[in-house]
């Protein structure tokens, strides 16, 4: 019941920009363990026909946070087909055809792509809560936020993010995506 | 406070939502009370409450019960009695029922208001369930013997891991198969034939995203992409979404042009500007020329796009002849009457077709280059090899391909016609308008072997069915079909859904494959050695293991006219002499049912044939089971030098060169017995193979 209760609106609503990107994790997780483990079996295929119809393109097309959920699922189906048979072919006409070289082809392309969305998610600053406050009292003012030497290095993004919530005091939730 | 309800019908018609707000309670009161006229009516909550569930409620229902009859209705279907009308000839009359209560579920959901998008997304998946996944039920294996090919060709790369444009045009344009290839491998599959058998209901599914994405783009009617979608999955009978590049080609063209309306379209600009002073005249000023709306980009984001529709277009220039041309003519069209930004996109997408078919398919270019110049602005010639050459075949055969005529016809009237209500309603719709027109100038390049109408068909049916919708429905942007547009859409639905039965599965009496015919064809394949000639009749289930093991050839049809073993131990022997030692003839019941269907022979004339091989002692039987026999000469492998069946080796095909070999050699060489496999795995092992030792019981490695 604790949970349930700490499982406010706002956290469901900063979590949602983290599902389709924890979910391409998750598929390519299944799809490594599915090709390692289960030879043959219906699960299989299920889960190599998601993972190729689906995850590459979409990994990345998350990263452009398009607004039309059909479109975006088309062009991400068309695009994941597009690496797939592109990654296969390279290797076919270099004559290193090889299913598992795709696959792991294809496996790094597509956790680089979520991992960089996720990377993206954590790095949005919320809005400073003094700002929202000058706001609200009508001077219409935003200050700016800080300016971070490690602000362009990717491995810096997490600590970022995590002293700038520290600092900041306030949840991403009441922040929103800034 | 009341409202007075003067009929049933019309309460129920009300209760549905039909007809939107002004036709329920309040019009009525102010007929019946000139002195309220002015006032509004507020329902009663109860009837409010009861208008508000009856509509979703009443289509869910029609829903289910379409589904329930449907699946009842399957077990009565024999695929093995059917006649030259194809599928339409053994459905059972709960399969018509189970349409109409489908039919009559979708205009209710139409009748919504607003809109309710997953229940009209959920009469669209059961629709295409329903015409596209038939088959897939009733029939043991895949369809069409293409499919069968393509089926091959993917076995051919995951055995040797390379193409050889020598061995067919598929090779030049291998990158389908290669994606075939992978899930086949990756999904533990011993061939693409699983995947092949559901490729129709799956890209029709896939075929609605882009296509709603495209209705939508270029019209705020809420309800015309839903009742366009409805309209393209009645009328797509051209059959081209089977295991194919064609078939994931449509879609990649879909989603091209969806992607490009969505993010990239812009307004035309008003009419007189675009066509003159002249026009001005005409008042053409107050003619709106674009409906629809683009979602903003930041320049990255679209920089991003226009990243990834050139990777989709990749695959399309390099999987396929013709899409990237459809493609093309279609953004070009766009880009020329100002409706796209990205002004250079048709020369990017251009060089890379060009790029494609200079370095890639020269081997191909330098066999071909003839046939593929010969039909180029030959009009008459190519329409005459799309249209009048396919009216032959038997008497039912002949009215099946009149009913695709007609097919065709309706659906470029219907367009037409909304074209022109559009247009009185001051709508002159410029990007649906060229989608539909854009592939129209293919025809003028060549026949495409007889199917240049069809793909032209296909290509135009987007913005076909714009204007199909866009005549039920009008130019209004908001509140529900009247009840008269819901009625004449549901004859008109059922009037398309049988035209399309007949469309689409006309052929199925030869398309249609049994397990016997597949297991005959693979027996065949084991018997016949290395280089073997294999002659026989379109359409056989041929090729789909050691593509490149053998060759082909189609026998003419007039082989086969006199009903007479002669003329086809003739035609072996010339094959003879041209240098192969082996000569078969194949004789399968697609083929007989070929034979009748296609060139008018009379019934039974195959069996005729057949019996007088296996009679005739210039022939010997290597193997006869009921869907299939198999002829060679004397001598040849399975065949004794006095003509009698002789036992061979199966022959052994080349082992896969990729790394996933071992479920190869489980399915193929030990027939699916892990155990047997892991015993002759680790003996090798022992022996001192490569590899590591693998647990005997299970299979994995230890």
């Amino acid at each position: 019941m604790m949970g349930a209760r700490n499982l406010s609106l706002p956290a469901v609503k900063r979590l949602l920009p983290c599902t389709w990107p924890v979910s391409i994790l998750l598929s390519a997780v299944a799809m490594a363990v599915c090709v390692s483990l289960a030879p043959g079996q219906a699960a299989r295929l299920i889960v190599t026909l998601w993972f190729l119809s689906v995850c590459p393109g979409m990994a990345f097309l998350e990263l452009s946070e398009l607004q039309d959920g059909y479109a975006t699922l088309a062009l991400a189906v068309a695009l994941s087909w597009s690496i797939d048979a592109m990654v296969g072919a390279t290797l076919l006409y270099l004559g290193r055809w090889s299913v598992h070289v795709a696959l792991l082809a294809l496996l790094v392309l597509t956790v680089a792509g979520a991992l960089l969305r996720l990377a993206q998610l954590a790095y949005r600053s919320p809005r400073p809560p003094a700002a929202r406050r000058d706001m609200a009292h009508g001077s219409g003012r935003l200050r700016p936020l800080p300016r971070r030497s490690h602000r362009f290095l990717p491995l810096g993004w997490p600590l970022a993010g995590r002293q700038r919530r520290q600092r900041e005091g306030a949840s991403w939730a009441q922040g929103g995506r800034g | 406070m009341w409202v007075s309800l003067p009929t049933v019908p019309g309460a129920i018609g009300r209760a549905l939502g039909a007809g939107g707000p002004k036709r329920g309670s309040v019009r009525t009161l102010d007929r019946r009370l000139p002195e309220t006229r002015q006032r509004t009516v507020v329902l009663p909550a109860t009837w409010r409450w009861v208008r508000a569930i009856a509509n979703p409620l009443c289509s869910g229902l029609l829903l289910s019960a379409a589904v329930a009859t449907w699946l009842s209705s399957l077990g009565a279907i024999n695929v093995r009695q059917m006649t030259d009308l194809g599928l339409i000839s053994v459905l059972p009359s709960r399969y018509f029922l189970a349409f109409a209560l489908l039919a009559a579920g979708f205009c209710v959901a139409l009748a919504a208001q607003p809109a309710r998008g997953p229940l009209l997304l959920a009469h669209l998946v059961v629709t295409v369930f329903m015409l596209y996944g038939t088959p897939s039920l009733v029939e043991a294996v895949p369809r069409f013997s293409v499919t069968w090919r393509h089926i091959g060709i993917v076995d051919y790369i995951i055995r040797n891991g390379r193409v050889d444009t020598s061995l067919d045009a598929y090779f030049s344009w291998p990158v389908f198969f290669i994606l075939g290839a992978l899930a086949t491998r990756l999904g533990g599959l011993a061939s693409a034939e699983p995947l092949a058998m559901w490729t129709p209901v799956a890209l029709n599914l896939l075929y609605l995203l882009p296509l709603l994405v495209i209705l939508r783009s270029v019209s705020k009617h809420p309800l015309l992409p839903w009742l366009g979608a409805w309209l393209f999955l009645l009328t797509n009978w051209i059959g081209q979404d089977y295991f194919s590049p064609q078939g994931i080609n449509v879609f990649l063209y879909l989603a091209i042009i969806a992607v490009l309306l969505r993010w990239f379209q812009r307004s035309p600009g008003p009419l007189p500007a675009r066509l003159g002073t002249l026009t001005s005249k005409a008042r053409l000023s107050v003619i709106v020329t674009h409906e629809g709306e683009a979602l903003p980009l930041t320049p990255w984001v679209a920089s991003g796009l226009i990243l990834a529709l050139a990777g989709v277009f990749a695959f399309s220039a390099s999987s396929h002849q013709l899409t990237p041309f459809a493609v093309l003519a279609a953004i070009s069209l766009l880009v020329l009457a100002g409706c796209l930004r990205p002004r250079g996109l048709p020369v990017l997408f251009g060089v890379m077709t060009v790029a494609w078919i200079s370095f890639m398919t020269t081997k191909y270019l330098q066999g071909n280059l003839s046939v593929l110049t010969s039909g180029l602005l030959n009009l008459g010639a190519n329409l005459s090899q799309n249209v009048a050459q396919r009216l032959a075949g038997s008497a039912d055969h002949i009215f099946v391909v009149r009913v695709r005529l007609a097919m065709t016809l309706a659906i470029w009237v219907l367009a037409a016609l909304g074209g022109l209500r559009r247009l009185f309603q001051r709508k002159f719709d410029v990007a649906p308008l060229l989608l539909a027109l854009a592939p129209f100038p293919l025809i003028a390049l060549q026949p495409y072997g007889g199917e240049m109408l069809l793909r032209v068909y296909l290509f135009a049916l987007p913005g076909m069915v714009f204007f199909g919708a866009a005549l039920f429905l009008g130019a209004a942007r908001s509140g529900p079909a009247k009840p008269i547009t819901l009625a004449i859409v549901s004859l008109t639905s059922v009037l398309l859904f049988d035209g399309f039965l007949l469309a689409r599965y006309g052929n199925e009496r030869m398309d249609a494959f049994s397990p016997g015919e597949i297991s005959g064809i693979e027996r065949m394949h084991q018997v016949v050695p290395t280089g073997a000639v294999i002659l026989g009749t379109p359409p056989s289930p041929l090729r789909f293991e050691g593509y490149e093991l053998d060759s082909y050839d189609d026998l003419p049809d007039a082989t086969f006219a006199s009903g007479t073993a002669a003329p086809v131990a003739a035609a072996m022997v010339r094959a003879e002499r041209h240098g192969s030692p082996n000569v078969y003839f194949v004789a399968t019941r697609s083929e007989a049912a070929g034979l009748e269907l296609t060139s008018g022979s009379a019934p039974g004339t195959m069996q005729r044939v057949v019996q007088a091989l296996r009679e005739s002692p210039l022939v010997c039987t290597v193997f006869a089971t009921p869907d299939v026999t198999l002829f060679a000469l004397p001598g040849a492998a399975g065949c004794s030098p006095r003509g009698e069946p002789v036992a061979v080796q199966p022959r052994a095909l080349e082992q896969p060169t990729s790394a996933i070999t071992d479920a190869w050699a489980v399915q193929h060489v030990f027939g699916g017995n892990v155990q047997a496999w892991a015993v002759a795995h680790n003996a090798a092992i022992a022996a001192g193979a490569p590899g590591n030792r693998v647990n005997p019981r299970t299979g994995m490695p230890r």
